[in-house]
């Protein structure tokens, strides 16, 4: 049965009802389908217009505005319609791709994506219409899209991405049994395990899961130019890269207005023989030469009246919160790539001023935030990004298309993002350092030296030719954390390793002259799971074949992520209670063991209780001598306990058990064939016995259990 | 070591030290790893030894022992290893001594009880032949001594002698055959073998 979609994209729907009231089967005035449904919707329009004639003013704010409700829609498609009507709008009753400009659904399958060429989809919660259209506000954009539940519900993949929690794996991992070369385990690096330590790195790995989860939600069409035409016209692009200066700086000096022109720097700490690194140093300070990633006694080396102040990472968020507020408000298109640097598209807005409109931002930004942000305008981001850099501090830089390659003549090549000192020194050794001089090399010899994919690159960035788009909010594709910083010992995955023959790092506790090593592992299917993400990471943290001693640093990244979905199977099955291990139980957390109570009808606590009191009984069979166990055998039931029991009596030495059992199998060797017909309990004792003498016996006389191992193999 | 040294831990120690070059000439002897015409028969409590004629080889093994003694004395050694690797820098096969000095012991020792109880190690070496494996061409071997704290620095002139290890490691636990154990205080040896584990992935190129 062909669907009956009305979004088929060609307009027309198949719909074949043989119980359609309006088609009379025998005799139908229209010759086909078509006239049909012409007639149909001229119909409907003039009996739409004929509702509209009451509205009062020719031009309400859904003016020119053409909806088509696809599907089951909150509030109705009845409600819609009227809600269209009284202001000015129109409603569609089949899709058109020319007639129809919004199109409004309550859910957004890729099959409705698909055939509709959207431009740009807002989505929102759902709210009720009517409330909002008594905002009037001409220019406001349609905001009746509603929420999208199968797309924005991310569920953010909780891996390790929390330095506390790795270092919780960090723990995890000591138990690797074949590298406790060395048995020193303290950890040294006393931050660490501090809950409250954050570093800057930190902030900024987790700072896009924060973004995410709050500006999700806000990509419902605040913006103010309205945006009619959009499906058909070709524009030019038009890129914005906006990057706040000296960041970490610029948020402390808000509340020390007076330092402003003074040397200032942000960093762990003030210690003038400190090797602690500079994250962020404003503008004077540069002056004077210091530099982000700088140790901060070098800072104070070049210059002694520099002000440092510790990190104040709350105060970041905040700003960087109304940053971002700002941004989005002015535009829709924002790629974020730092919790203080963006990207625009603003090429829909092709009657404004792109010079203007970055000021108008910049402003902004500058009195709401007191920080002043620096902008690069351009045709593409490449471009963009490259005349920030010209145009900071404070201050904003258009390179036209036309003035493209006269500004990359001289610009060194490394300067291009994404060429870094390999490549720039290879190209070096061929006597190219400008992207002018790059220009006379041709993309096949390009292709030759460097392949495909950089090759096209280092042709087109030398040409100002960049064709990346600007990625709106998209779910994280991989996650990752690393910690190279007081690492020294056990830890995970991306190895670095001590260079051989390197000397000790310079900064203490600094991972130092390392070689990084990495190696990967597909997982069959997608986990959350932290136990098997822990087990796979031992897993090949030891195909490494490493020496601990010598890891400065690790770092876990996962990719390939994908969204949670729903929990279809509901909660795992639950263990039967007799295969429960009682002492890994009780160490769990209260809360969860309660969980777990409930989930058993209450039984796991008289289980617990149980075992706590069968171990304090627990006697240890092999103490005393003769030992424990001889009693208690000799008065057993069983013929083989007996047995056991009286050779030891008679020929025991010394609490060897090989002598007894050599004697055991060679005096009575029917006895063993029937072992395995003892009842359970028996069989528990006999295994007691055994576990207590291997605990016993492990640290002294290997051979000795190795014996007993021997003959309990052969014999029973 | 000439001088005898009085703490009943010295005097252990200089007979496990003793022991220990003893044994590992007579390990790598079973193993074939050097012609048999580098090692001369001696005789080391009654019983038939080899120890080994080239002197590059013999000063390795006096000196890596005789190295450990300071550290013994201490308690400071858990574990003493001879590692035989294939060509790969792959440990094949592994002899593993694990010993435990009682520090607290106070009266001196009967030096000649304990090295006769050694001397049963040496004797049941000569027979694990059929355990061991069987060794892969352009492999190599070293001593490996296994810490239980690591050892200050200024002890300068002996530890340098010992130096830090990167040795590989096998992926699984190994599989162990005890050779032989003794306790007799105010030492505790053991010896057995290591292998690795049949669950031991291969080693895959790069």
């Amino acid at each position: 049965m062909r669907s009956s979609s009305p979004t088929s994209a060609s307009g027309r729907s198949t719909k074949r009802s043989k119980s359609n009231p309006k088609t009379p089967v025998q005799k139908s005035p229209f010759a086909d389908f078509g006239s049909y449904l012409a007639e149909k919707n001229r119909k409907l329009r003039s009996q739409f217009q004929a509702e509209t004639s009451f509205s009062g003013d020719g031009k309400g704010i859904f003016h020119g505005v053409s909806i088509f409700v696809d599907g089951h829609t909150v509030p109705s498609s009845q409600e819609l319609k009227g809600h269209m009507l009284r202001h000015g709008g129109r409603c569609e009753n089949y899709f058109s791709r020319s007639r129809v400009t919004h199109i409004i659904c309550s859910n957004l399958p890729d099959s409705k994506m698909k055939n509709t060429l959207f431009s740009s989809t807002l989505e929102g919660p759902s709210y009720e219409l009517a409330e909002h259209s008594s905002k009037i506000c001409k220019q406001q954009k349609l905001p009746a899209f509603f929420g999208c539940k199968s797309i924005s519900s991310l569920k953010d993949v909780e891996v390790l991405s929390d330095i506390q929690s790795n270092s919780r794996a960090a723990d995890g991992f000591g138990e690797l049994s074949n590298t406790k070369c060395l048995h020193t385990s303290d950890v040294h690096h006393s931050t660490l395990t501090d809950p409250n330590f954050h570093s800057r790195l930190h902030f900024i790995g987790t700072w896009r899961n924060r973004y995410r989860k709050r500006f999700c939600n806000m990509l419902k069409g605040e913006c103010i130019k309205s945006n009619v035409d959009s499906s058909t016209s070709t524009y030019k692009t038009s890129i914005i890269h906006i990057d706040m200066d000296s960041f970490f700086v610029s948020v402390i000096l808000r509340k020390y207005p007076e330092l402003l022109d003074k040397p200032v720097a942000v960093c762990h700490s003030n210690n003038s023989k400190g090797t602690a690194e500079i994250s962020s140093a404003n503008y004077p300070a540069r002056n004077y030469g210091v530099s982000a990633g700088m140790f901060v006694r070098d800072a104070k080396a070049c210059c002694p009246n520099l002000v440092v102040f510790p990190y104040n990472f709350e105060a970041y968020e905040e700003v960087a919160d109304q940053f971002y507020s700002i941004l989005h408000k002015h535009c829709n298109k924002v790629q974020a790539l730092s919790c203080d640097e963006a990207f625009l598209d603003i090429s829909e807005f092709s009657d404004l001023d792109p010079e203007n409109f970055s000021s108008v931002i910049r402003k902004e930004i500058e009195e709401t935030t007191q920080c002043t942000a620096s902008a690069g305008i351009a045709g593409n981001l490449l471009m963009a990004r490259l005349a920030t850099k010209f145009a900071k501090p404070n201050g904003q830089c258009y390179i036209p298309s036309e003035k493209v390659e006269s500004f990359l003549d001289d610009l060194p090549i490394m300067a291009l993002p994404g060429i870094g000192r390999a490549i720039g020194d290879k190209l070096e050794s061929k006597q190219l350092r400008t992207c002018g001089q790059l220009r006379l090399i041709s993309k096949k010899t390009l292709h030759k030296d460097f392949g495909a994919k950089v090759g096209d690159m280092l042709w087109n960035y030398c040409r100002g030719i960049d064709d990346r788009k600007v990625e709106v909010l998209k779910e994280t594709k991989s996650i990752g954390a690393e910690v190279n910083w007081g690492v020294r010992f056990l830890n995970t995955m991306d190895v670095k390793r001590r260079r051989a023959g390197a000397k000790d790092p310079l900064k203490f506790m600094g991972c130092g002259d390392c070689e990084n090593i990495s190696r990967s592992m597909t997982l069959p299917v997608a986990t959350d799971d932290a136990t098997l993400i822990q087990r796979t990471a031992k897993q090949i943290f030891a195909s490494y074949h490493i020496d601990v001693t010598e890891v400065r640093g690790a770092g876990l990244q996962m990719s390939k992520l994908e969204v949670m979905g729903t929990n279809k199977q509901g909660s795992p099955a639950l263990p039967p209670v007799c295969l429960l291990d009682m002492s890994v139980i009780k160490d769990l957390p209260v809360d969860i063991i309660s969980e777990m109570n409930d989930a058993y009808n209450g039984k796991l606590y008289d289980l617990m209780r149980k075992h706590d009191e069968d171990q304090k009984s627990k006697i240890n069979l092999w103490s005393g001598s003769p030992p424990k166990w001889v009693e208690k055998f000799e008065v057993s039931n069983s013929l083989i306990l007996n047995l056991t029991a009286q050779l030891y009596a008679k020929y025991g030495v010394d609490k060897l058990l090989s002598p007894i059992l050599q004697l055991l199998i060679s005096l009575y060797p029917l006895i063993l064939r029937s072992s395995s017909e003892e009842p359970l309990e028996v069989r528990f004792d006999l295994c007691e016995l055994l576990l207590q003498y291997i605990e016993l016996k492990i640290d002294s006389d290997v051979e000795e259990l190795y014996l007993c191992y021997l003959l309990l193999e052969r014999y029973f | 070591m000439d001088r005898r040294n009085i703490t009943p831990q010295g005097q252990t120690a200089h007979v496990f030290v003793e022991f220990l070059e003893v044994a590992v000439s007579c390990i790598v002897f079973l193993k074939g790893f050097y012609p048999a015409g580098a090692f001369e028969r001696r005789r080391y409590m009654n019983v038939v030894v080899h120890k080994a004629k080239h002197p590059q080889l013999g000063n390795y093994i006096h000196s890596a022992t005789f190295g450990l003694f300071p550290f013994i004395q201490k308690g400071l050694i858990e574990r003493v290893a001879v590692i035989f690797y294939d060509k790969d820098r792959v440990p094949v096969e592994r002899f593993v001594f694990k010993l435990a000095v009682n520090q607290s012991r106070a009266s001196p020792v009967e030096e000649k009880s304990l090295e006769f109880t050694l001397r049963a190690f040496l004797v049941k070496l000569e027979v694990a032949n059929p355990l061991m494996k069987s060794l892969p061409p352009g492999g190599s071997w070293e001593i490996t001594a296994y810490f239980r704290a690591l050892p200050e620095e200024n002890d300068a002139t002996d530890a340098r002698m010992w130096v830090p290890t990167d040795t590989k490691q096998w992926l699984q636990p190994p599989r162990i055959t005890p050779i032989k154990s003794m306790s007799s205080e105010p030492l505790k040896v053991q010896l057995y073998l290591e292998h690795p584990s049949s669950t031991e992935p291969k080693e895959q190129e790069g």
